[in-house]
């Protein structure tokens, strides 16, 4: 009996490793068969496979998850389109910094108006751009969370400099720099002033007489024979002031 | 003698007349050539300057004042309608005792011009003048008769 099992056992172990083995292959080609079209799937364009009709449902949600990439694709480069045909465009300079200070975008006219290259200074310090003291004031105080501005001036032209911070969820994480040009602004109000203290000139020598005049009639420093001669003076001097303030 | 250069014929008339009735004795002038022609005949106690003036403005009367030896010790007040700080600081930097802007209080003007007189000892103050029973106290501005103090006007003092 033992013998016999003796005898059969090599042939026994060599019948199991050969069914072994070939149920490994058999099984390989099989699996392989199932999964090779779904692996040759065109996942870019899903409904022009041939395949097994189980897997057309996944395939219809591929599809349509592909369309929504495709659309939000197309809108987001259509906004960052939108975004660099703007800040290009417009006068007004513009800076973004990240919560760390760092420049993470210039546009054109800021970097005109920094006189700097902008591929240079994208990923450096806001104050690397401009050490101003007004410049310090509006970064400082939107890194704070305030909305900050302040008057900056460059070779004879004058800058508002508007800083506000940038919030997600009550933290900040950055700020943006609006740089306006207000030269022409500035001339006009120092061309106002110039001709308000002009004016206030011209209306302060007749007011002098009339005030000084009446002033000396009411404490009684006139001789009563000086009186209708200075009060003719008052009326002159008032004339003359009527007439300024009609010319204005 | 007090000097007053002022290019406004009202303003100067108004500035002289008051000074006469206020005791002072004053002279008006409507430029710079005027009044170095009058300064050269006489020498003022006291100069007022206005300084916007057709020809030599007030500032440039003011350093050639204080560049002579002769005129340099003359208390100048400036009376202009330059009003800015600025302005103030110039002139009294350039040598102005004092300085007063258009329009002005012509009787702050008149005891501006007292003080400034007094400080330069240029009029002998206080004065008590007695005449009998009429006392006239000029430094208190008071008026008594047999001790009974009356009211006076300004005008009236002076005549006292």
């Amino acid at each position: 009996m033992i013998g016999l099992l003796a005898d059969i056992l090599p042939i026994l172990i060599i019948i199991i490793l050969s069914i072994a083995v070939l149920s490994f292959v058999i099984s390989r080609y099989m699996a392989r068969q199932i999964t090779s079209p779904i692996n040759a799937l065109d996942l870019d364009s899903p409904f022009n496979n041939d395949i097994y009709d189980e897997l057309s449902p996944l395939l219809t949600r591929i599809e349509k998850q592909n369309k929504n990439i495709k659309n939000q694709m197309n809108e987001i480069t259509e906004k960052q389109r939108n975004f660099n045909v703007v800040t290009e465009n417009m006068r007004e300079g513009l800076i973004l910094i990240s919560a760390k200070g760092n420049i993470l975008f210039i546009n054109r006219s800021a970097s005109k108006i920094f006189r700097i290259d902008i591929n240079k200074f994208i990923g450096s310090h806001i104050l690397t751009i401009n050490r101003s003291q007004s410049m310090h004031k509006v970064f400082e105080g939107a890194m704070n969370g305030v909305d900050t501005e302040d008057l900056l001036t460059i070779k004879y032209k004058f800058y508002k400099l508007l800083g506000s911070p940038v919030t997600s969820k009550h933290e900040s994480i950055g700020a943006v720099i609006l740089i306006l040009d207000v030269t022409d602004k500035h001339k006009a109000e120092r061309s106002r002033r110039q001709f308000t203290a002009n004016v206030s000139h011209e209306l302060k020598t007749p007011l002098t007489s009339i005030l000084g005049f009446a002033e000396i009639m009411k404490n009684g420093l006139t001789k009563p024979d000086d009186m209708q001669g200075f009060a003719g003076r008052i009326h002159y001097e008032a004339s003359r002031l009527l007439t300024l303030i009609d010319d204005i | 003698m007090i000097y007053y250069v002022e290019d406004d014929n009202n303003i100067r008339d108004l500035v002289v007349y008051t000074l006469d009735q206020s005791g002072f004795e004053a002279k008006g002038f409507k430029s710079s050539t005027e009044f170095h022609d009058a300064s050269d005949k006489q020498i003022p106690d006291l100069i007022l300057l206005d300084i916007m003036l057709p020809g030599d403005d007030g500032l440039s009367i003011l350093k050639s004042l204080k560049a002579s030896k002769k005129t340099a010790e003359i208390p100048v007040i400036m009376v202009t309608a330059k009003s800015t700080e600025f302005d103030k600081i110039i002139g009294l930097d350039s040598g102005a005792d004092d300085y007063i802007v258009k329009p002005f209080g012509v009787m702050e003007l008149v005891a501006r011009v007292r003080a400034l007189m007094r400080r330069t000892n240029r009029i002998s103050t206080p004065e008590i003048i007695e005449e009998g029973d009429l006392v006239v106290d000029r430094e208190k501005r008071k008026v008594t008769i047999c001790d009974k103090e009356i009211f006076c006007e300004f005008l009236k003092l002076k005549v006292a």
